[in-house]
């Protein structure tokens, strides 16, 4: 009795042993599976803001600078990105024969994780959800502006986020014809992906009452005179990205991005909206 | 197909949300509002009202039956204008593409300084100009005379280094800040350092920090420690007028508390709070003071002038000499 008890405890452990080993390796499997890329990105951002602690115009900016670096995880089971951008424009007010420019630097740091939901997997479409977090840093000189001639806040987001991805491969060589050209089509990895965050705590460092703070009055001047940190406003982003993958393992995606967010009312809101037309490549790191 | 379609509807639908965002955005501007906004601005910010006495909603109803829509934009003006100018506070501007609106400080004294009778009356014609200094000797060698025109933010160590080191060996030292219009307060600091004997608090600063007229922060102390390579701890007078403005006044204030420095002249402009700045919902700009000053004893009333220790008036009828300067060379013999 003793015996057949010691020999159950044994299979149960031994078996328990291979399935939790089975686990760790399937997961080790894939993880290694998993495509990982070293993203470049540059492109035109056409940025617009308004900072109400200073003026109630919008300032445009059509021909903004965009360059970004990136890291990217991707199968179908999980997303996970991490990088850096930067942009810089100079954005014009233009009313009632009045013109004045602002130039702006802004750069942020963003990570990502999402995770399949089998259940909204059909066909070539499923979708991923999951959470990012993203800082923006913004700079402007607005001479106009006097002593407020420094714009500066940082804005820090925590989103829900969802992505759909499609498959928009093509599987099978084709042969086509075009008027009188005739031409054949190989076999091509290309995915099409939306991707959407909605802020969830939206976070600010911003100015004080009057924008401007009195420390250079004293012997201690700041860079973030009377700042704080708020929790208001809100933050939403979306992007539609088209990836085509060559069989070099590289890829090579355009993507157009929009990124909007508001403070709230204390001590006066600040709006910013910026469209990314982008051309990134992506370089496999698993090849 | 369906799929990618229904991506492309998401994406499209998500990004045209901005507008439901923002607020509005307005491309015309009436005249009435452009006004209102500039009154509203200046209630809330501003930070001298108790101190200079004005009652800022009597001066809309004084200026707002002025304004209708669709006036000119040179009748805007000056209707705007005269409403900042009753706070007569030069560090208030209104700013346009055709005109700037300003509180002559000058016009609250007489005249009472002219480069041209120091040079030809009490300078050699060689005199030193290091950075922003000129100076020289005057009463036969033994005391030195510093001419400070303006705070550039070009105070530089090593010009301090040379000027102080220069009259080193005088009996006293003048600065003359007359018709000094400010500038960057930084420069105000790096030439007090070379004159305190031990560390100082000068003077504190308050900022408005809400929208009711009374709303400011805690007073801050403004500190000032010796420093420097090269020191002076004798007498020194700085020489003030109306035209010594803002950080002109700030270093009078500051002197006030130093006890080497003697104030001579005229009362200064004032000009004790740091300005801001904005636009209007019309695209002009401007500015308005939006901190106090206070002395040591926590009075704001110095910005409507930090007054000289020993008054002494300038005689115009007569340039070939400086009272002021002279009353100074007296003061330090």
């Amino acid at each position: 009795m003793k015996i057949n008890y010691l020999v159950t405890l044994m299979l149960i452990t031994t078996s328990s042993s291979v399935w939790a080993w089975g686990v760790d390796s399937t997961h080790k499997a894939l993880r290694k599976q998993r495509a990982s890329y070293v993203k470049v990105t540059m492109g035109l951002a056409p940025t617009n803001f308004r900072d109400f602690s200073t003026s109630p115009l919008v300032y445009r900016s059509p021909l903004t600078f965009h360059a970004a670096l990136g890291y990217e995880r991707e199968d179908s089971l999980r997303y996970t990105f991490i990088g850096a951008d930067f942009n810089r424009g100079i954005a014009f007010n233009s009313i009632n024969n009045e013109t004045a420019t602002s130039t702006f630097y802004r750069s942020s740091i963003s990570f990502s994780r999402l995770y399949a939901i089998p259940a909204l997997a059909i066909d070539k479409f499923h979708v991923k959800v999951g959470g990012s977090a993203n800082i923006t840093g913004n700079y402007r000189l607005n001479a106009s502006l006097g002593n407020n001639s420094n714009g500066q806040e940082i804005i820090g987001t925590l989103f829900a986020s969802a992505q759909g991805v499609m498959d928009i491969s093509r599987t099978k060589e084709k042969n086509k014809k075009f008027l009188f050209i005739k031409y054949h089509l190989n076999p091509i990895k290309r995915q099409l992906d939306y991707h959407l965050n909605i802020g969830v705590l939206n976070t600010n460092y911003r100015n004080g009452f009057v924008y401007i703070g009195q420390s250079d009055l004293t012997t201690d001047p700041e860079t973030f005179d009377g700042y704080k940190w708020r929790v208001n406003g809100f933050r939403m982003n979306t992007s539609l990205r088209y990836t085509k993958y060559f069989s070099s393992g590289n890829a090579l995606q355009f993507s157009y991005a929009w990124d909007a967010y508001f403070t709230g009312d204390e001590p006066e809101k600040f709006e910013m909206a910026q469209h990314v037309l982008g051309v990134s490549i992506l370089f496999n790191t698993r090849k | 197909m369906r799929t990618v379609l229904l991506i492309l509807t998401c994406a499209l639908f998500a990004m045209s949300c901005e507008r439901a965002l923002f607020e509005e955005e307005k491309t015309e501007v009436s005249e009435v509002a452009a006004f209102d906004y500039l009154w509203n601005e200046v209630n809330d910010k501003y930070s001298y009202f108790e101190v200079k006495n004005v009652d800022w909603n009597a001066v809309y109803d004084q200026y707002r039956p002025q304004v209708r829509d669709g006036i000119s934009q040179d009748s805007l003006f000056r209707v705007m204008s005269r409403m900042l100018n009753t706070l007569e506070d030069g560090h208030v501007n209104l700013q346009s593409h055709f005109n700037q609106s300003f509180f002559d400080i000058y016009a609250l004294g007489q005249d009472q300084f002219d480069w041209r009778v120091i040079t030809d009356n009490y300078l050699p014609s060689n005199y030193y100009v290091s950075g922003p200094f000129m100076h020289d000797f005057v009463d036969n060698g033994s005391i030195g005379y510093i001419r400070f025109p303006q705070f550039g933010g070009i105070v530089d160590q090593k010009n301090l280094d040379f000027v102080l080191n220069r009259y080193r060996n005088t009996k006293g030292l003048i600065v003359d800040l007359r018709e000094n219009g400010g500038g960057v307060p930084r420069d105000m600091f790096n030439i007090l350092e070379r004159f305190v004997p031990q560390e100082l608090t000068v003077y504190y600063t308050r900022i408005k920090n809400g929208p009711e007229h009374t709303d400011f922060s805690e007073k801050e102390a403004v500190v000032v420690s010796p420093a420097g390579s090269v020191r002076y701890t004798k007498p020194v007078v700085f020489l003030i007028d109306r035209g010594t403005y803002s950080a002109g006044s700030f270093t009078s204030i500051a002197a006030k508390a130093v006890p080497n420095i003697t104030l001579m002249g005229d009362t200064t402009g004032g000009g004790l709070g740091l300005p801001n700045g904005g636009q209007l919902p019309n695209g002009w700009t401007y500015r308005f003071s939006v901190t106090q000053t206070l002395t040591l004893d926590g009075d704001p009333s110095y910005e409507n002038g930090v007054p000289p220790d020993v008054r002494v008036d300038f005689d115009k009828s007569d340039l070939t000499k400086d009272e002021i300067l002279d009353a100074a060379i007296s003061f330090l013999q």
